[in-house]
């Protein structure tokens, strides 16, 4: 994590801050010494040189008595800490790991507990305990273990679902071994975060109960008695009420800074000019777009899509993709993953997200009611939308946890114009036409009452309900189970034929591009490298990576043997080789390959990016006989 | 929804009770005997077993909390130690106070908190979101009684709009009730109204990555139509938890901030129940505090159940 300038700068001013704080309280003994005895011709002097924040109705000076002040501060709040430390990280752990019954019991008393407000539940330990800086403390450290308790159960329990604790238990490792050895180490930085919003809690705390003469007793220089004084005189002297306050706001402050700081060591903080979805980016254009080939109804012309890197600069992912969807056709995007396909398929939907770019010669969209330049829009310009739908891998996740698939599907026909009284009943024909059979039933559940392939039929229909031109979909089987994406798979080539939909189907899987596509373009490190009829291509595989991944298929076949993986991993946006970016895994690569970037080039719908495509000879898959 | 509403109101009667009997046992260790506090330490020991018997002190704890319990059931909290008053009446004296500090407080930290976390929430990275993200910071590291010292000194005092201490019951005149609790609430409203914006921030920030908002910018909606059904309609299920903490933690610091503006709440009479050892009248204070905390939790829960269907529906 790389923090921002202004944002290193608050950092160091707070780190400084507590710095000071920790020096005030550590010299404040021998602080105010050497001044002159207060007199009562001081009382509720001005700031002057002599009294640098002036003084208080005793005439004692205010800055020194802030200065002792940070020392009962300190010595308050590490008091607290440690209380609620020792005793709720240990409990928490105990619960959490123990579990079952123990654990039932035991939460069931820290809720109840947790039910009274904490200043009030000080107040009661109060009355038992006795008042005074320690016993007070000791009273606030107690609420705030029940916290720290509840914090490191939940972390305890996250932990303990994790694969490496089942794994440690199968080696045999002992419960006390597993909880210091494994867990703790994974928890501590959480609680690391947690004790420092204690520490400054109790700052503010020890300073609230010694104002109400719960905690230090006067004459001791605390910020919070100090306040109780300047409320006697906020009459005559309001300044009095300043200097303490601003004490307390600052280290509070300062702390809290800090130990925000430290959890975005832990989470990760968002970085600045990140954008969302529904901000959406604008599209720069370069003007000599090609004309569409005919029958098309989406042209992509050029098309690059750059993210920010993790060091800042913008890492390109989609490097200058062309191609075409012609009207009723299917056409598939394959590639490993990290080859671009999605980004491409999120770019064409309009669905990327600041900081991230995206440039085009041309971004076309052919309907019934004529051609849309799509990246001469203004990124908030919705009316091209629904011609575009889109179908994502995760289902469940890409519906609305809050609304029935009846209010999904209701909305997007509202959004279409549908009449109200028309809604219901064409939602209903919707849901059938994705082979739902107890519409009435389905039209009411909410999406976490569907199971994965009805929740991916319910997005289809949500696509449909939108009467699109073009469907983008992004791995619509890949998180589905086995039988259950066959079936999807169906309804999809079923759907195509029968609305004659043009589909940009995004996969890594050539046994679907097989099943459903029409045309497939191969990507590989943002680039498409090869494009032609599903049959061609598949078949007499004209780019090596092409071919590669066909050998990667398994096939249920006699003398074919088992699948050969593909060896190496796809280069990392931002980490392209020069000349051809597969050279580097290719079997048929030669010298001239890495010097050369080839260029997509073909005729009559069959293009392909490879120098050596002429002298090699390229295995693909037999088509299927069925 | 019923069912639901049922389930939820008897879970929290055993926390209550819970809350109660900890409180109870943990006061029993302080040793305090309230008949040396009633007639002082040169009464002969019968005259203190009068008082012990009669204030049923000299009964085994745990018979004491079950006859307690039984009367906290019908709010009849007993008698004081100190004086011959019934608890009760003077928690009830009391209430109005904290209730409408704590109540204007709870306003202002909705009516300024909601809006700027959800203004930074929908912009997070923005100018705009870092600059209410650091007033909330230093808003949140502001102790509630020192806005209101600040606010009675430099506010109350110089304008004279509002009375700088003081408190003006409802009943009595509803616009002079307003004046008395509007510094109060604004300054224990401000430490929750940061803390509020920074979680709905949060809340508001997470819900926006999620896929099913990018589910809904693809079908074309307006940005509008996102941001109210989409993104503040999920957003609400976190918050709703989140105000309920805010609550517990307005109430227990309106006792303290009352002190400020010398309100006579709750706050004034437990730290000088306390002071006096007058221990029935702290616990009916915990009490009280639990049963409000409890009440509102309560209502916050039926409102995620109606929020959330995953909650709802089993």
């Amino acid at each position: 994590m790389k923090a921002g300038r202004g944002r290193r700068i608050v950092i160091g001013v707070a780190a400084f801050e507590v710095a000071a704080v920790i020096v005030a309280a550590i010299a404040s003994p021998w602080v105010g010494k050497n001044t002159s005895p207060s007199t009562l011709s001081d009382s509720l002097a001005e700031p002057s040189w002599n009294h640098l924040l002036g003084a208080d109705q005793q005439g004692r000076d205010v800055l020194v008595r802030i200065i002792q002040g940070a020392r009962i501060a300190l010595l308050a709040a590490t008091e607290a800490t440690l209380v609620a430390v020792l005793i709720g990280i240990p409990l928490g752990l105990l619960i959490g790991f123990r579990g079952g019954r123990v654990d039932l019991v035991a939460m069931r008393l820290i809720d109840s507990i947790s039910s009274i407000p904490g200043v009030v539940l000080a107040i009661a330990l109060i009355a038992t305990l006795g008042t005074g800086l320690s016993r007070s403390m000791l009273a606030v450290g107690l609420v705030f273990s029940m916290v720290m308790a509840r914090i490191a159960r939940g972390q305890v329990l996250a932990e303990r679902e994790r694969q490496y604790v089942d794994g440690a238990r199968v080696v045999g490792v002992r419960r006390r071994g597993l909880l210091f050895g494994h867990v703790l180490p994974n928890v501590a930085p959480a609680l690391i975060v947690q004790a420092t919003l204690v520490f400054s809690a109790a700052i503010a705390i020890e300073a609230g109960l010694s104002f109400i003469g719960l905690g230090v007793q006067p004459p001791t220089a605390s910020w919070g008695i100090m306040l109780a004084d300047a409320q006697d005189v906020k009459e005559i002297s309001p300044f009095q009420s300043v200097p303490p306050g601003a004490a307390i706001l600052l280290t509070v402050l300062a702390i809290n800074v800090l130990g925000d700081f430290l959890q975005g060591l832990v989470v990760g903080n968002q970085r600045s000019g990140e954008g969302t979805v529904l901000d959406g980016v604008r599209v720069q254009r370069s003007p000599d777009a090609a004309p569409a080939p005919a029958g098309a109804s989406l042209v992509v012309d050029t098309l690059d899509v750059a993210y920010r890197g993790r060091n800042g600069t913008m890492v390109r992912a989609v490097d200058g993709a062309t191609l075409h969807i012609g009207r009723g056709e299917v056409l598939a995007i394959v590639g490993e993953s990290g080859c671009g396909k999605s980004s491409l398929g999120l770019g064409i939907a309009g669905l990327l997200a600041p900081p991230a770019t995206m440039r085009a010669r041309s971004l076309r969209l052919v309907t019934d009611d004529g051609e849309h330049e799509l990246a001469d829009l203004d990124p908030r310009d919705t009316s091209w939308r629904r011609h575009v739908a889109v179908v994502f891998q995760e289902p469940a996740a890409s519906l609305n946890p809050v609304h029935s698939v009846g209010h999904h599907l209701r909305r997007a026909l509202r959004q279409r114009g549908v009449e109200p009284t028309q809604r219901a009943e064409h939602a209903e024909r919707l849901l059938r036409q994705v082979h739902i059979a107890d519409a009435p039933d389905v039209l009411r559940r909410y999406p976490h009452q569907l199971s994965g392939g009805m929740a991916q039929r319910v997005m289809i229909a949500l696509a449909l309900a939108q009467s699109p031109a073009v469907l983008v979909a992004d791995e619509p089987t890949t998180a589905l189970d086995v039988t259950v994406q066959a079936e999807i798979l169906s309804l999809l080539r079923q759907l195509c034929t029968d609305l004659h939909l043009s589909v940009m189907l995004i996969t890594h899987d050539l046994g679907v591009v097989a099943e459903l596509a029409d045309r497939v373009a191969v990507m590989y490190a943002g680039q498409v490298v090869e494009t032609g009829s599903v049959l061609d291509v598949i078949a007499t595989p004209l780019h090596p990576y092409t071919a590669a991944l066909a050998a990667s298929v398994p096939r249920n076949e006699a003398g074919i043997g088992i699948p050969e993986p593909l060896e190496g991993n796809v280069p990392e946006p931002g980490h392209w080789p020069a000349g051809c970016r597969f050279a580097p895994r290719c079997v048929h690569a030669v010298e001239a390959c890495l010097a050369e970037s080839p260029v997509l080039a073909g005729t009559g719908g069959r293009a392909f990016a490879c120098i050596r495509a002429a002298e090699i000879n390229l295995v693909g898959v037999p088509p299927r006989r069925s | 929804m019923l069912t639901f509403i049922l389930r939820r109101v008897l879970a929290v009667i055993p926390l209550v009770v819970i809350a109660t009997a900890a409180t109870f046992f943990m006061l029993q260790l302080s040793d305090v005997d309230p008949a040396v506090l009633r007639l002082g330490d040169s009464a002969t020991e019968e005259q203190y077993g009068e008082v012990r018997a009669e204030l049923g002190t000299d009964r085994p704890a745990v018979v004491q909390y079950v006859d307690w319990l039984s009367h906290a059931a019908r709010f009849d909290f007993g008698e004081s130690w100190k004086r011959p008053v019934p608890v009760m009446t003077m928690v009830h004296q009391r209430m109005p106070a904290t209730l409408s500090l704590t109540l204007g407080a709870v306003l202002v930290t909705i009516l300024i908190g909601l809006p700027l976390g959800i203004a930074s929430g929908v912009r997070a990275g923005s100018t705009a979101d870092s600059v209410i993200t650091a007033t909330a910071s230093i808003g949140q590291a502001m102790p509630a009684f020192w806005t209101g010292l600040l606010l009675a000194a430099y506010v109350a005092i110089p304008t004279g709009w509002f009375p700088a201490t003081g408190f003006v019951g409802p009943t009595a005149s509803v616009g002079d009730w307003a004046r008395s609790i509007i510094l109060p609430s604004i300054a224990l409203g401000i430490s929750g109204a940061a803390a509020l914006a920074r979680q709905t921030r949060a809340a508001v920030a997470g819900v926006l990555r999620q896929p099913y908002v990018r589910t809904a910018v693809s079908v074309g909606y307006s940005r509008r139509s996102i941001l109210g059904s989409d993104v503040l309609r999920n957003a609400a299920i976190p918050i709703v938890t989140v105000l309920g903490v805010q609550v517990s933690l307005l109430l227990g610091g309106s006792l303290i901030v009352e002190q400020v503006f010398v309100v006579p709440g709750l706050g004034s009479l437990a730290f000088s129940a306390i002071l006096e050892k007058d221990l029935p009248v702290v616990l009916a204070v915990v009490t009280v505090a639990a049963l409000l905390v409890t009440v509102v939790q309560l209502a916050l829960d039926v409102l995620y159940g109606a929020l959330d269907p995953r909650v709802r529906v089993r």
